[in-house]
């Protein structure tokens, strides 16, 4: 782990309007149950089956966001609760300090809607995957490629426009807020 | 859209100009653009960045045959379809075909230029098909009904003020609020139940990676990931010229686009998709959701006169363009007017001239030619290097061929025989040029007839230098010999005469070069067989004296940036022997207050130059920029004592050669033009340029009296 790639990160990601959280692994659910709405919906990418449980447990509304994932839970119709979703919580597979990006990966088909759909976003970023730069962290997608199904999306910030006289505006048809939760990472 | 006659391209540009809301928005957001990308380039070694993004392209496009052969193979064999669409019309009928074949009613567009060119959205929609532009500024052209008029800002001709009027207008909005986050909101959430019932996603695709059929999608506002995972069925159209080898070459080019482009380091989403999402289709109250219950997936690939293009040695130069744009917020003339001056059909700008000429064929590319005044100035921030000017200048000669020169445009192409005819008789010729005798036909011909004509003088800057004979200069440091411009030889010698004496000052024994005109005026013209022919001959006599070890000096930039830039292109075909020789006088060409400068600091001169009290406002000559060398004459400056030396920060100068002084375009000209004499005129003084274009344009438009650097660095010798 690395303290400046963390800071020129966070500092990035900040500038473009993500938001930084630190926690560590034991305090990743209580971290993040700080950071969702309580009443709405929280869908989670199939790895994260047990923070989706944690946060069960406290008296979230979670599921794994997958059919398959909705429908364990609830009777609801899987499309239903992705409308009514507050909150899509993905992890990641590296990020990218020079330009405050992270790489997600397919999350169970579905990590591309998670963190697009919702009009709020968490990415979960292990501090020891922050590569320096692009030109360090695409060969390692590359090597991946295929168990990725051909499937990444960077993430620099939330959606945003500047479509109207240059303004820049945040949120637009995705997620107004994005919260990246750095884990196990030194705080800045 | 029809092509504009000469007529209407002026008429159209007057109106641009005098439509002061369009004024407004243009030039706030290109400044914005302009100063967040070189924020943005801080960053990364650009200049070495995009020479590997270059030759990227290169190699790309040279095994496109091949790329596209593994591409298809690999998006049928994971189920995707791929159609090769030769035109246009084959591209909105496949699409339009398949929607209708599978029922669809809604079609949710992410932003694509391509889809512009073939015309998609006319062709949905006349089978019925609602059509939704997701993007924003798309969004807003589309209820305009307009046609984008930048590259990657599609409203930037817009105010904020008129989007609100739009949006109360077209969206049954009473009250719409004033906000830019407002308007963005209201748009988000109409369009947000239209994703949800869409039965197709359209998207474009910035790089397709061959080896794995993967799309490259690069976007701000999220609505291409929705596009592509919400609806059944995903069509991405792309350009045939956008397939890479793989994600090895992806880096370099998303280090360049989005700092090009935006400014920004990476966008908000940078998406890499393989074929359709694993994931059961989604359905939220699509009409026939019911219906659907499997994904597909086809990627339209259009030719419309790329693999042409592709064959061609020269228009293949257009076809390394990622669509950043920057191109167009470095642009003068794009600057002052817009991109719908340009018939946008789709692709405004000069490198939309080439893009025209590619995929509307000749005509279209026509009127839209002569906005390019090749200043070089867009060459210095493309990403993927693409000569911008010189892509005009071959298509201005392509329409030469084809349909004529004009008379006028022969006459500005022959600078060296006006000179040579005009010095002799210079008394008589300045006097005709004011009268009636002269101005009637110059008009009629097409030459703004309210613009200055050059003076000649009757003492060229050659027989002033021969006439002084041998000039003993003490233990010479440097040899060197001067490169003549025309228009210093017979308009200007005195600027020549300070350089001569200025170099001699700090030990530089110099000669003339007596070489032809370096051509510039006649490539600008479009005419190239004269530049070539004396291309030829000024290699042989520059690299004679090259290999007698001395240094070739330019006055004129333009003269310098013909040598560097453009006689590469035009002599392309002449042989390795000619290009090294080439190589050699370009490693001792010199523009000569750079020369002035290099040689002060290499040899760590003491000049004891007298102090001058004086402010200097200087403005940089486009080809200065364009050579790197732009920062040159305010250095040079600043070597006197107490002089206070301002450089200002303006585009072009608006005249660029004879560009201001054809009747079309002379109004836009004296447009650009005042940007630079507003912020000249913020500063007393004596105002320097080093361009004799430059000179006269700002002569008349300030009335102030523009020297060279040469000029008044020799006042600080006496």
């Amino acid at each position: 782990m690395s303290t400046p790639l963390t800071e020129t990160f966070a500092e990035r990601m900040q500038s473009v309007g993500g938001r930084i959280s630190y926690t560590t692994a034991e305090g990743l659910a209580e971290t993040l149950g700080g950071l969702v709405e309580r009443d709405r919906p929280v869908l989670f990418t199939p790895e994260l089956r047990d923070l989706a449980r944690q946060l069960r447990d406290v008296g979230h509304e979670a599921y794994v966001g997958t059919r398959e994932g909705v429908a364990e839970q609830t009777e609801a119709a899987f499309e239903g609760v992705l409308e009514r979703a507050g909150t899509g919580v993905s992890g990641s597979l590296l990020g990218i300090s020079s330009t405050g990006s992270i790489a997600v990966g397919p999350g169970g088909g579905n990590g591309g809607l998670l963190i697009a759909f919702p009009p709020h976003s968490v990415i979960i970023l292990q501090a020891d995957s922050l590569r320096k730069n692009l030109a360090e962290a695409l060969p390692e997608i590359d090597r991946r490629f295929g168990e990725l199904e051909g499937e990444a999306v960077f993430v620099s910030g939330p959606s945003r426009t500047a479509d109207i006289e240059m303004m820049s505006v945040v949120g637009v048809h995705g997620p107004t807020g994005l919260d990246v939760i750095i884990v196990d990472g030194k705080e800045a | 859209m029809a092509t504009t006659s000469k007529r209407n391209l002026r008429e159209e540009i007057h109106r641009s100009l005098e439509d002061k809301t369009l004024q407004r928005a243009i030039t706030s957001a290109m400044d914005t653009l302009f100063e967040r990308r070189k924020g943005a380039l801080e960053s990364i070694d650009f200049e070495g960045t995009r020479r590997e993004a270059r030759r990227l392209k290169e190699e790309a496009l040279e095994r496109n045959p091949e790329l596209l052969e593994q591409l298809i193979e690999k998006v049928e064999g994971y189920g995707g379809k791929v159609f090769l669409a030769k035109d246009a019309e084959a591209a909105r009928t496949y699409i339009a075909d398949l929607a209708v074949e599978k029922g669809v009613k809604t079609v949710v567009k992410s932003k694509s230029m391509v889809s512009e060119e073939v015309h998609l959205n006319a062709a949905l929609e006349e089978e019925g098909i609602e059509v939704v532009e997701t993007d924003l500024g798309e969004r807003i052209i589309q209820l305009a009904h307009e046609r984008p008029s930048h590259l990657i800002v599609p409203a930037v001709h817009k105010t904020k003020d008129q989007i609100i009027e739009l949006f109360s207008r077209t969206m049954g909005v009473e009250n719409p609020p004033t906000e830019a986050e407002d308007l963005t909101r209201l748009v988000r959430d109409d369009l947000r139940p239209r994703f949800m019932k869409a039965d197709m996603g359209v998207t474009g695709a910035n790089f397709v990676l061959a080896d794995t059929g993967t799309l490259v999608i690069v976007e701000n506002e999220g609505n291409a990931r929705l596009s592509t995972q919400l609806p059944p069925t995903h069509v991405a159209i792309t350009g045939i010229e956008k397939l890479i080898p793989s994600l090895e070459q992806l880096g370099a080019f998303l280090e360049l686009l989005p700092r090009s482009g935006t400014g920004q380091l990476l966008t908000a989403y940078v998406s890499l998709i393989t074929g359709k999402p694993s994931t059961d289709v989604i359905d939220m109250g699509r009409a026939n959701g019911g219906q659907v219950t499997e994904r597909e997936f086809h990627l339209v690939l259009v030719d419309n006169g790329r693999s042409e293009a592709r064959e061609d040695p020269e228009l293949r130069e257009a076809l390394y363009c990622v669509r950043c744009g920057a191109c167009l917020n470095a642009c003068a003339p794009y600057n002052q007017v817009g991109g719908h001056v340009y018939g946008v059909d789709p692709y405004p700008g000069g490198i939309g001239c080439a893009w025209t000429w590619i995929t509307k064929g000749p005509d279209s590319a026509k009127e839209i030619n002569g906005l390019c005044t090749t200043c070089s100035r867009c060459t210095e921030v493309c990403p993927s290097m693409i000569d911008i000017p010189w892509l005009n200048t071959v298509i201005k000669q392509r329409n030469n061929e084809r349909l004529g020169m004009k008379l006028r445009d022969r006459v500005f192409a022959r600078a060296d025989l006006l000179g040579d005819v005009s010095s002799p008789f210079a008394p008589v010729v300045n006097a005709v040029m004011k009268t009636p005798l002269a101005k009637v036909p110059m008009g009629r011909i097409g030459i703004d007839r309210t613009r200055k004509m050059p003076e000649y003088v009757r003492d060229t800057f050659e027989d002033w230098f021969q006439k002084r004979g041998q000039v003993t200069v003490h233990q010479p440091r440097r040899e060197a010999a001067m490169f003549v411009d025309c228009f210093i030889n017979h308009n200007k010698p005195h600027v020549g005469e300070a350089a001569v004496q200025v170099l001699e000052r700090v030990g530089v024994k110099l000669e003339l070069a007596h070489n032809e005109c370096c051509g510039r005026p006649a490539m600008s013209q479009g005419a190239l067989d004269k530049p070539r022919a004396w291309a030829k001959k000024n290699i042989e006599r520059l690299h004679r004296l090259v290999q007698e070890g001395k240094d070739i000096l330019f006055i004129e930039p333009s003269c310098l940036s013909s040598v560097r830039d453009d006689y590469r292109r035009l002599l392309e075909n002449e042989g390795e022997g000619m290009l090294r020789k080439l190589d050699d006088i370009e490693e001792r060409s010199w523009d000569v207050t750079e020369y002035f400068l290099h040689l002060v600091k290499e040899d760590k001169l003491d000049l004891h130059l007298r102090p001058l009290a004086e402010t200097f406002v200087v403005h940089g000559h486009c080809h200065q920029k364009s050579l790197g060398i732009g920062s040159v004459p305010g250095e040079a400056l600043r070597l006197i004592p107490e002089a206070d030396v301002i450089d200002v920060n303006a585009l072009c100068c608006g005249m660029v050669g004879s560009f201001g002084y054809k009747e079309e375009y002379s109004e836009l000209s004296r447009a650009i033009g005042q940007r630079l004499f507003n912020k000249l005129n913020e500063h007393e003084g004596t105002v320097v340029a080093s361009g004799i274009s430059c000179q006269s344009q700002i002569g008349e438009g300030t009335e102030r009296d523009p020297k060279h650097p040469m000029e008044i660095l020799i006042t600080a010798f006496a």
